[in-house]
């Protein structure tokens, strides 16, 4: 089977992608907090003043190392995750695999292409464009393989 | 491309889990081959015309448009 890594890389996949999650969490932590606090505020239709003075956990500044290393999990992951094997794996769900990636990646430009189209919001980072295409391929690449050509 | 791995399954009366296993691939890519949805590599036609004891061309057909 050519093109593919082994199964347990697809493992690592998993953790690296849960890490990521986690350093993002970590590094966007005071904007949890302060939707959080605005969430329940506006639920209870009421403004606590002592929740108004903010600590910052997280500065700027401090919160970019956290960042970048989210990015990297996230990346690293997600090449893990298209290129390695399943566990159970032949030549047809390895096409379905690369078939996936391709259409991931075509429904993620006619998706921000509508965008820009229709918002004069900022484009999409990098990262978001990553993020994605990996919502996207897991999306598709398990309807095919548990709904399209399942009996 | 056109099979008829279906009516080959059916001869020998077997599931298409039980072929899968046999041959060694997935069920799903035997759906996918009998459904049309799939053309299999030349080793895996080979396996399965080795497996129902025929030739390839009996089960692998070449359609007017191929």
């Amino acid at each position: 089977m050519t093109h593919s890594l082994p199964y347990p890389f697809k493992i690592l996949a998993y953790v690296l992608i849960v890490i990521a999650f986690g350093l993002s969490i970590t590094a966007n932590i005071d904007d949890v907090r302060k939707g959080a606090r605005d969430g329940w505020q506006k639920g209870q239709g009421e403004t606590i003043e002592e929740w108004q003075t903010f600590e910052e956990w997280m500065p700027e500044k401090k919160a970019i190392p956290w960042r970048r290393a989210s990015i990297i999990c996230s990346i690293a992951g997600f090449v893990l995750l298209v290129f390695a094997r399943d566990k159970e794996e032949d030549e047809f769900r390895q096409s379905l695999r690369l078939k996936s990636v391709v259409q991931a990646f075509f429904f993620t430009y006619i998706f921000i292409g509508i965008r820009y189209m229709i918002t004069t919001d900022n484009l999409f980072l990098a990262f978001e464009v990553l993020n994605l295409q990996l919502f996207l391929y897991l999306i598709i690449n398990a309807y095919k393989k548990h709904v399209k050509y399942l009996a | 491309m056109k099979n008829t791995l279906k009516v080959e399954r059916a001869k020998k009366d077997i599931t298409q889990n039980r072929l899968a296993q046999a041959i060694g691939v997935s069920r799903q890519t035997i759906v996918a081959i009998e459904k049309g949805k799939y053309t299999p590599s030349t080793i895996l036609a080979l396996k399965l015309a080795r497996y129902f004891q025929v030739k390839v061309e009996e089960i692998f057909t070449l359609e007017p448009e191929d």
